[in-house]
């Protein structure tokens, strides 16, 4: 399957090129086309330094509390679900199920009068099955759920996604999705009722007024991703650089009293390597740039060993043990040599890309720079 | 050296990499499909361990189809209830990863469809345009002489790359946000991802396609 342009350039290939998910029929031809077409070489060069920089974005960090909510939301697994999800929000649940067999027979006196003074019968509008809902083509534009009703539509930020709708119409989802065809599909397909007791803070009014802050939080909370600069006249020790530590700061202090954020950045003359909370490596040298995946282990060595740098040190100095005063007559104990010191953080990412993903690097973007 | 592959669901539990101690040699000592085995019969703790060592894999999958923090709270949550309730069906025949993965996405995007938007609201989305336009556009600076143009991606400061690529990132349609995200993490193979998203191989592929070229036309032209 291979796709070119009027003009007879594979551009809808390169994404897949970059992804190493092309055949090999289709990746040779794609690569002598590359060799003889210097926009289609740019184009290549632009995707992979966007997808780096997209790889290398900060994230906010997981909030503390989360965690804890979660485990706290688990109860007995009975059957049915577990307390917290079925309303979002438990505390709001217990409420509702202390007050449940007075709601229950007010329900069953209602129904009962309902049906006694019913004036004609009439079409009762059913919920879609989902066999129906599957059957629906995936071109056909989503039917709006329940929830997103009236007053949704009225804000004027609504027209805007309203658009977006439209313009993905083509490859977007429907509303509630198909069950994948693996045979282990995704619980959690039909979750149209989870948010029905949504809080106030969720209103369409709150929702506008935040939103715009919100957009530009996200937008400071972007990194320099992606910033090959010279560093060969630099000392080769670990610069720590949370880099989204700033960015959370400015979306939430409670935020930035918890992890410490990702992507972290390692300072290895005459790379600059970025290590991300996916378990990726974004190695860069001037205008060469790379993303390659790397073991969660290994990952985490390296935030740790960057983490623990002082700043202006190294690891080393870190790590080496400190000379305790000697007792008066007391001899020397020969054998009290310093522990050797663990590698610096920039000596363990040249390592790192040197010997353990040299190869996986260069498949993915040629030659490892000097 | 390359890193050994691991069998689906048997997978070493590495957060506890920063700690020492016997508690940590103890977290080393249980495989992943130890905790699913003991989780799907009812043990909290052993969820609990589990969730110690996805959650932050799933959050990033989750802020990163929503882009919004207190949205992203809501979904990480309902995605390990829902595992947790739904554990007993799990059969093991993806890793706990994928899976979880494919529950994160799911919910995100249902997030999404139940009128969840938050970013995108106030913010133009990006027209992927029609499909000719789409696939010339990203060569209509292709010069004559051979020699290729200076992006003005390649221009731009490392800076103005990461708020132009956030807001833009933010105004792409959620479907193909969802189909970067799952690409992003791990790496993640087309066929990975299809089964994910529920869609062909091709779609995935086409989806990638058109997400990448148009998050470069929104960086480069700044709008």
């Amino acid at each position: 399957m291979s796709e070119m342009d009027e003009r007879g350039h594979p551009v809808d290939d390169l994404s897949a090129l970059l992804d190493g998910e092309l055949e090999t029929g289709e990746r040779d031809r794609v690569e002598s086309h590359l060799a003889g077409c210097s926009g289609c070489r740019a184009l290549l060069e632009d995707l992979r330094r966007l997808d780096a920089a997209v790889g290398a974005e900060a994230i906010p960090p997981v909030p503390p509390g989360l965690e804890r909510r979660i485990r706290a939301g688990l109860g007995a697994r009975t059957g049915g679900a577990p307390e917290a999800e079925r309303s979002g929000r438990a505390t709001v649940w217990r409420s509702w199920r202390a007050s449940m067999p007075l709601a229950a027979a007010a329900s069953l006196i209602v129904a009962a009068a309902i049906w006694l003074l019913r004036p004609v019968p009439s079409e009762v509008p059913r919920p879609e099955t989902p066999q129906e809902q599957a059957s629906r083509p995936e071109m056909s534009p989503p039917e709006p759920p329940v929830a997103r009703g009236d007053e949704r539509k009225k804000d004027a930020g609504a027209s805007a996604r309203a658009q977006s709708d439209a313009i993905s119409r083509e490859s977007a989802p429907p509303a509630t999705r198909p069950v994948p065809p693996a045979a282990e599909a995704a619980p959690g397909q039909n979750v149209a009722s989870v948010d029905k007791q949504e809080p106030a803070r969720k209103s369409a009014r709150a929702l506008e007024s935040e939103a715009p802050r919100r957009l530009e939080a996200a937008a400071d909370a972007a990194p320099a991703p992606v910033a090959p600069s010279d560093t060969r006249d630099r000392p080769a020790m670990a610069q720590v650089e949370p880099l989204s530590q700033s960015a959370t700061d400015s979306i939430s202090p409670r935020a930035a009293a918890g992890r410490v954020g990702w992507p972290v950045r390692i300072e290895a003359p005459p790379y600059d390597v970025l290590l991300t909370a996916e378990d990726a490596m974004v190695v860069s040298a001037g205008s060469w740039i790379c993303r390659v995946a790397i073991d969660a282990a290994d990952g985490r060595r390296l935030a740790a060993l960057a983490r623990s740098a002082p700043p202006g040190g190294t690891v080393a100095q870190l790590g080496a043990a400190q000379p305790s005063a000697p007792q008066p007559g007391a001899t020397p104990p020969r054998a009290a040599q310093p522990p050797p010191p663990r590698p610096s953080a920039a000596d363990a990412a040249l390592s790192a890309i040197r010997e353990r993903y040299r190869a996986q690097i260069e498949a993915r973007c040629g030659p490892l720079p000097r | 050296m390359s890193p050994t592959p691991k069998p689906p669901g048997v997978r070493s539990l590495g957060l506890v990499h920063e700690t020492a101690g016997a508690a940590a040699a103890e977290h080393e000592s249980v495989t992943e499909s130890e905790l699913v085995g003991r989780a799907r019969s009812g043990d909290q703790e052993a969820f609990g361990r589990l969730m110690e060592t996805h959650l932050e894999r799933v959050w990033v999958l989750v802020w990163r189809v929503l882009r919004h923090r207190e949205d992203t709270e809501d979904v990480v949550q309902e995605v390990f209830l829902t595992a947790w309730r739904s554990l007993p069906g799990f059969r093991g025949e993806a890793s706990l990863a994928t899976w979880l993965g494919k529950i994160a996405v799911t919910r995100a995007l249902n997030h999404l469809d139940r009128g969840g938007v938050k970013v995108s609201r106030n913010a133009v989305p990006i027209e992927p345009g029609s499909g000719d336009g789409q696939r010339t556009a990203g060569l209509a600076r292709e010069p004559e002489d051979g020699r290729p143009a200076a992006s003005p991606l390649r221009v731009l400061e490392a800076r103005d790359l990461g708020r132009r690529l956030a807001d833009c990132l933010g105004r792409l349609p959620p479907a193909w946000r969802a189909a970067l995200a799952l690409r992003h993490q791990d790496q993640r193979a087309y066929e990975e991802i299809a089964r994910a998203l529920g869609l062909a191989l091709g779609t995935v592929r086409s989806r990638l396609s058109r997400a990448r070229l148009a998050l470069r036309e929104c960086v480069e032209s700044g709008t």
